[in-house]
């Protein structure tokens, strides 16, 4: 088994009346891609800004190899490089002038903070904009940029809060697989309220909501807890009301194992193992129950699903 | 290492600032060239602001005695006192106190004197030792005028040396009103640049606080603060940029005055020192300001008055009224004693116009350095009790 990077044990922050991290216990293995999974104000940034120390937490510890962070701990910031979620960049510096500053803030000697620059340009496809002031870039290569900054002393752990926020679709795409390139090589932790993203990118995932931690496991085994199969979303024109949600549940049970209905009581989700073949089955059934779908719509499991499952609602509610 | 790398990062954005550098370096200069506009062509001598009317009301002069008039003396002796080869006064008659009152209020006089009628009577007997009733010499001035105070002031002395002289007295009448070697032909122009050297330099705490706002505002504080550098690094490289910013401030605003004519009479390196020594006050305030800032324009205005309000009350640019607080032996401790600016501007004043040296200005260097020190102490720990410190 893979050694234990990054470990939080009990964290709790609190602001005020407000509590945004709720005793959170995690642990992150050597060389793994782990996503932070929940949807915005679950907690995921405060999480992260305690993990790199710039947040102190109310009670709790986080540790790196076993050793306590503490502030003006040097050797183990060394170990971290951290990619904001807002772009954080010195407006008037050009693209190289930042990564060999930052570098060298990291403690490199100048001339290995200007190969790891000139290389990072590279790899994140920068070169041409070498020389040029950051607040003259577009928005997805300064977020390419940003990224940069957290790689450029070559740390061991790699933290991303939403890397693919606000990127054009090519810039996501580059930003992606320069991620998948570096996993394993380094171990990730990236936030993200896109569970797109954390499917694609994470080996673990950590699912949070209002602080606390909901589950945490491999994307799979976190599918497998909502049941096997594929996901049936058949759209309402009309809402249902109470009756008809009750003689739905009663006529569509037989045929599948779950059926939810959500809070808008438009939408009907099914989940059955071999959804194609039973389509029919349902679509007839419908029509006995006199309702007439809208749109049908046959899918994987994701780990919306598995939020859905456990807090009732969608990420993005 | 960290703190060069940041202080070069500083600069680097600040060359790049066209306006924050314009607002540096230009400001000044736009105040100089408004100095020698408006009074070094003007004011070349003294005589150009010290206009004496004369209304000579001497029976010798208006023809009742047929005496030499002494008046005449007394005018002649003032039309022909100089100073460094340039007159002190410009004298004319007038016929009437009318009409001098009129020229005086309009500040187109600086001082009417009016010799009595029994004038030269008076001298004649105050030269055979007779008994005489005393001489009512009038002065007549705005009473709100310096000119009018210092013209008083300089004629004073002329009249007691003319008396003593017209007594018998072997006396040497020579001036007894002393000038500080240097001053004679001094314009404001010359004594507006060591202010505005003072002026330009407390520009740097508006520098300062954005500087560290926008560090603030834009996270990138956050971001040195996950890297090995610490908030010393940080601090003093802030500072070393601020520090070349003042190493330059004080020969660029010298060196533009020298263009439009000011000549120092002391050593530029004495003075680089005392702006340097200004400057980390000025580094220290906007430490201050930056605490309590959240943009740009709260920096830019809050900075401002700071570091300029703190100039300006300091007597750099104007002189300032009497505010004494106590006494420590011999020195009346007053407000401005505890304005770096005030020590600043009475010290580059000292060594640009005066000469002086190092070992004359000590008080003011050791007061620099003192207030420098408790400012910046003060700055730095509340910018890391409210900026740097774990949240």
């Amino acid at each position: 088994m893979a050694d234990i990077v990054l470990q939080t044990d009990h964290l709790t922050k609190k602001y005020g009346a407000l509590i945004a991290v709720k005793d959170l216990t995690l642990q992150v293995l050597e060389g793994e891609v782990f996503g932070l999974l929940g949807p915005n104000g679950a907690g995921k940034t405060t999480t992260i800004n305690m993990m790199c120390g710039l947040i102190k937490p109310d009670t709790g510890t986080v540790t790196i190899h076993g050793k306590h962070l503490s502030e003006g701990d040097e050797p183990i910031r060394s170990r971290v490089g951290v990619c904001p979620q807002e772009i954080v960049l010195w407006e008037r510096l050009t693209c190289f002038e930042q990564l060999q500053f930052i570098g060298q803030m990291y403690g490199l000697k100048a001339s290995m903070a200007r190969r790891n620059a000139e290389n990072l340009l590279k790899e994140l496809d920068l070169v041409e904009k070498r020389n040029k002031q950051a607040r003259t870039l577009s928005g997805g290569m300064q977020r390419r940029l940003n990224l940069a900054m957290a790689l450029v002393h070559n740390p061991e752990i790699v933290v991303l809060d939403e890397p693919e926020a606000g990127l054009d679709p090519q810039s996501r795409l580059k930003v992606r697989q320069y991620i998948q390139n570096i996993a394993h090589e380094k171990t990730v932790i990236l936030t993200t309220h896109n569970m797109d993203e954390a499917e694609r990118l994470a080996d673990r995932v950590a699912i949070i909501d209002h602080g606390q931690l909901l589950v945490c496991d491999t994307v799979d085994a976190l599918k497998r807890r909502v049941g096997e199969g594929d996901v049936i979303e058949i759209e309402q024109d009309l809402k249902l009301d109470e009756d008809d949600i009750q003689r739905v549940k009663a006529g569509l049970q037989p045929l599948v194992g779950d059926v939810h209905i959500e809070a808008s009581q438009r939408l009907i989700t099914l989940r059955a193992l071999n959804a194609v073949s039973i389509l029919p089955a349902i679509l007839v059934t419908m029509n006995k129950l006199s309702l007439q779908p809208g749109s049908i719509n046959i899918r994987q499991n994701t780990l919306e699903d598995v939020f859905i499952q456990l807090t009732g609602r969608r990420l993005r509610e | 290492m960290k703190i060069i790398a940041i202080a070069i990062k500083n600069l680097r954005e600040l060359w790049r600032e066209p306006l924050l550098l314009g607002l540096l370096f230009l400001f000044p200069i736009i105040l100089l060239a408004f100095y020698f506009i408006a009074f070094s062509k003007s004011n070349q001598n003294l005589s150009s602001f010290l206009k004496i009317l004369i209304l000579n009301e001497d029976q010798a002069v208006t023809g009742h005695l047929s005496l030499t008039p002494a008046s005449d003396q007394l005018i002649r002796l003032l039309c022909e006192a100089e100073y460094e080869g340039s007159p002190i006064f410009e004298v004319a008659k007038v016929e009437n106190r009318q009409q001098a009152e009129i020229a005086l209020r309009e500040r187109k006089a600086t001082l009417l004197l009016i010799f009595p009628k029994n004038f030269t009577q008076a001298v004649l007997g105050m030269q055979s030792k007779a008994p005489i009733p005393p001489i009512e010499l009038t002065l007549v001035g705005d009473q709100n005028s310096d000119n009018y105070a210092f013209a008083r002031s300089i004629l004073n002395d002329y009249l007691a040396g003319y008396f003593r002289q017209s007594a018998g007295w072997q006396e040497n009448l020579t001036l007894s009103y002393g000038f500080i070697s240097g001053t004679g032909t001094m314009s404001d122009l010359d004594f507006g640049v060591s202010g505005l050297i003072v002026f330009s330099l407390m520009l740097i705490t508006i520098t300062t606080a954005m500087t560290l706002t926008r560090e603030n505002v834009n996270h990138t504080l956050h971001r040195l603060r996950l890297t090995n550098a610490s908030a010393s690094d940080l601090l003093l490289g802030v500072t070393l940029a601020q520090m070349v910013i003042a190493l330059f401030t004080v020969p660029f605003t010298f060196g533009s005055a020298w263009l439009m004519g000011f000549r120092a009479q002391g050593s530029l390196l004495l003075a680089m020192g005392i702006g340097l020594l200004l400057g980390l006050s000025a580094v220290g305030l906007g430490l201050l300001t930056s605490c309590f800032t959240r943009s740009d324009s709260e920096a830019a205005n809050l900075g401002a008055v700071m570091g300029v309000l703190m100039a300006l009350v300091s007597g750099a640019m104007y002189p300032m009224p009497k505010a004494p607080l106590f006494t420590v032996g011999s020195r009346v401790i007053q407000v401005y004693d505890f304005l770096p600016t005030a020590h600043a501007a009475e010290a580059m004043r000292r060594v640009l116009v005066l000469g002086d040296h190092a070992g004359d200005i000590q008080y003011e260097l050791i007061m620099m350095g003192a207030l420098a020190a408790i400012i910046l102490v003060i700055g730095i720990v509340l910018f890391q009790r409210f900026q740097l410190r774990q949240k």
